[in-house]
């Protein structure tokens, strides 16, 4: 087991290069600069020349790719000069719109999934299953934008139960902490519902055949033949070992929930990294890029560690060679 | 259990505030001008700001030495009305008013404007306003009023007032000892206008509050501060505006946006049209559009007036594009003059047929369907690739309608989609002669004075990373241009301009497409925006804005 | 030695004709599958024929009729430059399907072939294999259109081969999965004993076994790229105009005021998407259940 981890996070060392080598090789391709942003008509050439040879010199792509190593393990993770700040703090100030919205619509798609997804395997084939099941396709054929638009019509323009955009109302801004909260809150009910309905269907897909399976068990069956009561048997033994898979695979989601932000925030107006890197890429903000997708792909790369070996951990079936 | 914690916290908070979440905002007896917009970057410098709304924020916490008045003229701002022109000297002279004073209190003299300048010419300066520090040669600070600029020979002209638009930065609290450092002071802003920033959040907002200590009481501000809230989307500002949640904003220059506004209480509409238009670019090293005929007849079989109305609506949205002046300028040459090229598929065949181009091939489009593709003596297929960015809807209309237009006339348009900064990126790449696109269309911000030198049509700008990407030089051109940009006298500057408008009407490397307007939706309670106009920037009316409750 | 080969197929491919006829069987009791497929069928042929028939062409303007809510004339109405809106629905389902069509086929090539190597030589082949293979999941998958299509172009040919070269690496891990599992089963031994070649045995023995895997990765791809392709086009990343397809044709939503009044633009692409993915997911799921319901996809 310890030698399997060990392993495992050493395999994530050359994934993580590869995928930044990659990437500057193709910042190195893609046409534009960041002074295409700051043109103007009086410039020359020559003075333009000289201002990307400040903001970004023009050197190979793997002598920058090795620079930005060497800086990064100095913590030195690069310049924003669109906004004139380190990437970091860039990052920083956008990081915690994506994480609460994540974070909600994880938890929504958990309460309703994972309930409807026993309702769903305990009665299978029966009405309620059909609909349910309908219902969990259905929710994964709509396409994000789509769900966020007409989610937007409805509630948010012809009802005007809802803010329209953004995350926070601005003549609350010196509000007490917890009315900026709520004000929040207030403004994420939309988006989470439109990026946790894709994830909801997905935990309850899981959860029915997580659960079948285990009903379907030996020990199920012996635990019925005792003389159980159903409900006992269904809530406390059947539950109880179908959520060991469910809650690893936890961690499998987190890259869906990343790239399902990235839509819902350019949908909603709303101030996260999603919305952030395609902005970055539109700029032709490359430091701001790559210090993104660094973090995003560590981030994917260590959620899938943990489920892997969570998954490893729960299932004694899985070898570790 | 911290995590678990939250995310009680979070689940109440949410439940809690689905309930009373309709009650918002309200019940805030301050008046608080409120303007719906997206992109601040937060880079308060004047001397540094790149795009218009950090702008717009610095024009109201900075003062610059003049301003643009609303007539397209100049007025002192800082600097007292009559400043000084020496041609023999090329250089501007300017006396500062009395009492100017930062809104920390301190005052604010000769130095402080020298040292704006000065910080614009450091070596390791890389803000967008390279060109400007490039103009001044030096600068002779007489007294704490009063301040020499002279002007490098090539920039010095009637046009040479616009480096003088900038706000003035306090040299005290600007000390910097280096590119770096002095960005750590953009969003600590401090200059002598009628706001002062409070805070601010990307993507969220910008709180500006009333500079207390407005060295001018007549002109301080009425109101207690403006908001500047991120609003993305244009239908989404529209709904703000009308929900209350904003006062103002700029719409897109649409008739769906004039119809939902008329019929919208509580709201009207302020329009203009802009100092500015959309072109399209031909390369005319091409062989296909090296000829004037053939850039000719594309454009009467682009059906523009149909265009216009399909994308703009109404008329007062948007005219035909005509020169490369913009109409609301004195170097306008009028309608009269020019060539509308007015929507004619026979007289572009025949111009095509008068070219040349007489043979013809079978092609497949890229939509599936075939056409009977004109051909020259050479053999060289009439097809055109034009690069389109899906930013913006009107290149897709207008491409939309050419390739049907243009396909009758035997023309095979092949339509590139790629994204703005790549069309921008793949039209500058490469010297004159050498570029890879046949056709762009984009749209273009002029400054007020109409010295087209540098700019689109400038035939000493074709190279690499300039913005006439179109490889066509005229000599007659080139001297009316430069001819132009050295005379003071705006009569005589008019007749130079009309000469070189119609050269370019005739010939078109660049087309112009439309001149579009620009609309503002207002709140009913707020009094004295309503001047916004072409050279009126809604920053220079703030200070007389109300806001009824 | 080769009456033995021969029998061993003869039984095998028996007993393979009678699996899929069970497979059928099932297929055919799950009532939800078989109406997909049947709208499916529907929506392909539709695309194939209302095109070939409707008296407009996907690409003439008529600016006198634009803008028009459906009628007599123009069934589904018309764009704001008067282009006939059920010829290019169906034309853009053309496009799409075809995008969908091609993407899975060239991915499944892509995947089958990286994922059977690897599966079946292992130690270095594979690690290498799979390293890459995460890498490509991991991808910045804006960042590589733009570029891509900044260098290839934005044509349909285009859009395909970036679509593939970024999903391979699922249906090469699925294939790989599998071949490791089906390595260590018995018969598999008994070939090595035989002494049968390392390609014949990849190619004869473990290709049957999980083609069923395939079929049903291929339609639960259908779908996805569907997904991919709208999602692309929204952020005006897909298919150069004015060649219409879903995605390209629902991005006028992306205009508020279109969303609220136009219904006409907006809601025939977005439930043609709709519906197919639906469909292609509904299939899938039955594919599974009647072939394998443990089956992990």
């Amino acid at each position: 087991m310890k030698n399997y981890l060990i392993r495992r996070i050493l395999q994530i060392i050359p994934v993580f290069l590869g995928i930044l080598f990659i990437l500057f090789f193709i910042i190195s391709k893609a046409p534009g600069s960041i002074t295409d942003n700051i043109m103007d008509p009086r410039m020359t050439p020559e003075m333009r020349a000289a201002l990307q040879e400040k903001l970004d010199p023009n050197l190979p792509f793997y002598v920058k790719f090795w620079n930005w190593i060497v800086e990064a393990l100095h913590g030195n993770f690069g310049f924003s000069n669109q906004h004139y700040k380190p990437v970091v703090d860039v990052i920083g100030a956008n990081i915690g719109c994506t994480f609460a919205l994540a974070l909600t619509a994880m938890i929504l798609s958990m309460l309703i999934g994972i309930p409807a997804g026993i309702v769903s395997a305990t009665r299978q084939y029966s009405a309620v299953d059909n609909v349910l099941t309908v219902f969990s396709l259905a929710g994964l054929a709509f396409p994000t934008f789509f769900l966020g638009l007409l989610l937007l019509k409805v509630f948010a323009i012809d009802l005007r139960w809802f803010p329209i955009f953004g995350l926070s109302n601005a003549t609350l801004a010196h509000a007490p902490f917890l009315t900026r909260l709520g004000d929040m809150a207030y403004h994420l009910i939309l988006p989470a519902i439109v990026l946790g309905l894709a994830e909801t269907a997905s935990f309850m897909r899981y959860t029915r055949s997580s659960m079948l399976e285990v009903i379907r068990s030996d020990y199920i069956r012996t635990a019925r033949a005792k003389g159980l009561n159903e409900k006992v048997v269904i809530y406390k033994h059947a539950f109880r070992n179908a959520m060991i898979p469910i809650v690893t695979l936890l961690g499998f989601r987190i890259p869906g929930l990343i790239s399902g932000a990235l839509m819902t925030e350019t949908v909603f107006s709303l101030p996260g990294v999603g919305k952030l890197s395609v902005e970055a890429v539109n700029t032709r903000n490359y430091p701001l890029l790559l210090g993104i997708n660094a973090m995003l792909t560590m981030t994917t790369l260590i959620a899938t560690l943990v489920a892997d070996v969570l998954y490893a951990v729960v299932d004694p079936r899985i070898r570790y060679d | 259990m911290n995590k678990k914690l939250m995310t009680t916290a979070l689940s109440s908070v949410l439940a809690m505030s689905a309930l009373a979440g309709c009650s918002g905002s309200g019940g805030d007896a301050k008046q608080i001008l409120r303007f719906g917009v997206s992109g601040f970057e937060g880079a308060f410098n004047p001397i540094i700001s790149s795009n218009v709304y950090d702008a717009w924020v610095c024009d109201l916490i900075f003062e610059g030495l003049v301003n643009v008045d609303p007539e397209g003229g100049y007025v002192g701002e800082l600097a007292q009305d009559g400043w000084v022109i020496d041609e023999d000297k090329h250089s501007y002279t300017f006396t500062l008013k009395d009492g100017i004073k930062f809104s920390d209190g301190t005052d604010l003299t000769t130095a402080d404007v020298e040292f704006t300048y000065n910080t614009i010419k450091e070596a390791d300066y890389a803000g967008p306003r390279t060109a400007v520090g490039a103009a001044i040669e030096k600068m002779n600070v007489i007294d704490d009023k009063t301040i020499e600029f002279v002007i490098t020979p090539n920039d010095f002209g009637p046009a040479a007032i616009e480096n003088f638009t900038y706000g003035i930065i306090s040299k005290e609290h600007y000390q910097h000892s280096d590119w770096q450092s002095l960005n750590m002071l953009n969003e600590k802003p401090l200059g002598s206008g009628i706001m002062t920033l409070d805070s601010w959040a990307a993507k969220q907002n910008v709180i500006l509050v009333k500079n207390e200590n407005y060295w001018d009481a007549a002109n301080a501000a009425k109101i207690d501060g403006v908001n500047f809230v991120n609003i993305e989307e244009d239908a989404t500002l529209l709904a703000s505006l009308a929900n209350g949640e904003i006062d103002f904003c700029q719409l897109q220059a649409k008739k769906e946006n004039v119809e939902e506004v008329g019929k919208t209480d509580g709201i009207h509409l302020v329009s203009y049209l802009a100092n500015g238009y959309t072109y399209m670019a031909f390369n005319t090293a091409r062989p296909q559009l090296n000829q004037k005929e053939v850039r000719q007849a594309l454009l009467y079989a682009l059906d523009r007036p149909s265009f216009l109305k399909q994308e703009y609506g109404a008329d007062e949205l948007a005219a035909l594009g005509m020169a490369p002046i913009s109409k609301t300028s004195w170097a306008y040459p009028g309608d009269d003059e020019l060539n509308a090229y007015s929507y004619d598929l026979d007289k572009a065949n025949k111009l095509l047929d008068d070219a040349g181009w007489t043979e013809r091939e079978t092609v497949t489009r890229t939509d599936g369907s075939t056409i009977e593709c004109r051909k020259n003596a050479n053999g060289d297929l009439l097809q055109v690739e034009w690069l389109v960015y899906p930013e913006a809807t009107w290149p897709t209309t207008l491409s939309g309608l050419a390739f049907d237009s243009w396909g009758q006339i035997g023309v095979n348009l092949i339509v590139k989609q790629m994204d703005f900064n790549t069309v921008s990126a793949t039209t500058k790449a490469g010297n004159h002669g050498e570029k890879n696109f046949d056709i762009y269309t984009m749209g273009f911000s002029l400054s007020v004075d109409p010295d087209p030198t540098g700019g689109l049509f400038d035939g000493d700008s074709i190279d690499e990373g300039s913005y006439n990407c179109t490889s066509w030089r005229d000599e007659r051109s080139q001297e009316l241009m430069i001819a132009g940009k050295q005379e003071f006298d705006q009569a005589k500057r008019a007749e130079i301009y009309k000469e070189w408008a119609k050269i370019q009407n005739e010939n078109v490397p660049t087309a112009i497409v439309a001149y579009r307007a620009e609309i503002w939706g207002i709140s009913d309670k707020v009094s004295g925006l309503d001047d916004i106009g072409v050279y009126t920037d809604w920053t220079s009316l703030v200070k007389n804005v109300t806001i009824a409750q | 030695m080769t009456t033995l080969d021969r029998n061993e197929i003869i039984k095998q491919s028996a007993k393979k004709d009678s699996y899929w006829r069970g497979v059928w069987r099932r297929l055919k009791r799950n009532r939800l599958a078989i109406v997909s497929a049947i709208i499916l069928i529907i929506i392909a042929l539709a695309c194939i024929l209302v095109p070939m028939f409707s008296k407009y062409s996907v690409s003439a303007t008529d600016v006198a009729a634009a803008d028009s809510p459906p009628t007599a004339e123009h069934l589904l109405g018309t764009d704001n430059i008067g282009r006939d809106l059920l010829v290019r629905l169906f034309y853009g389902g053309r496009i799409s399907l075809g995008v969908a069509i091609s993407v899975t086929a060239l991915e499944c090539v892509i995947g089958i072939v990286l994922g059977a190597v690897s599966g079946f030589f292992g130690g270095i082949v594979d690690t290498i294999i799979m390293r890459i293979s995460e890498v490509f999941m991991c991808f910045p998958f804006l960042m590589i259109c733009i570029t891509l299509q900044s260098i290839f172009g934005t044509s349909v040919k285009v859009l395909i081969f970036i679509l593939s070269i970024l999903s391979w690496p699922s249906i090469a891990r699925i294939i790989r999965g599998q071949i490791l599992s089906l390595r260590e089963m018995d018969y598999m031994e008994a070939c090595r004993a035989l002494g049968i070649s390392n390609f014949r045995q990849i190619f004869k023995h473990l290709f049957p076994n999980v083609l069923a895997y395939v079929i049903v990765y291929v339609t639960l791809s259908m779908a996805s790229v569907i997904l991919t392709e709208t999602s692309l086009s929204f952020l005006g990343l897909g298919v150069s105009p004015p060649t219409p397809t879903w995605g390209n044709l629902i991005q006028a939503a992306r205009n508020l005021l279109i969303l609220k009044s136009k219904w006409w633009y907006w809601v025939p692409p977005g439930t043609m998407i709709f519906l197919s993915i639906l469909c292609f997911n509904i299939l899938g799921d039955g594919l599974r259940d009647a072939i394998d319901p443990k089956m992990q996809l």
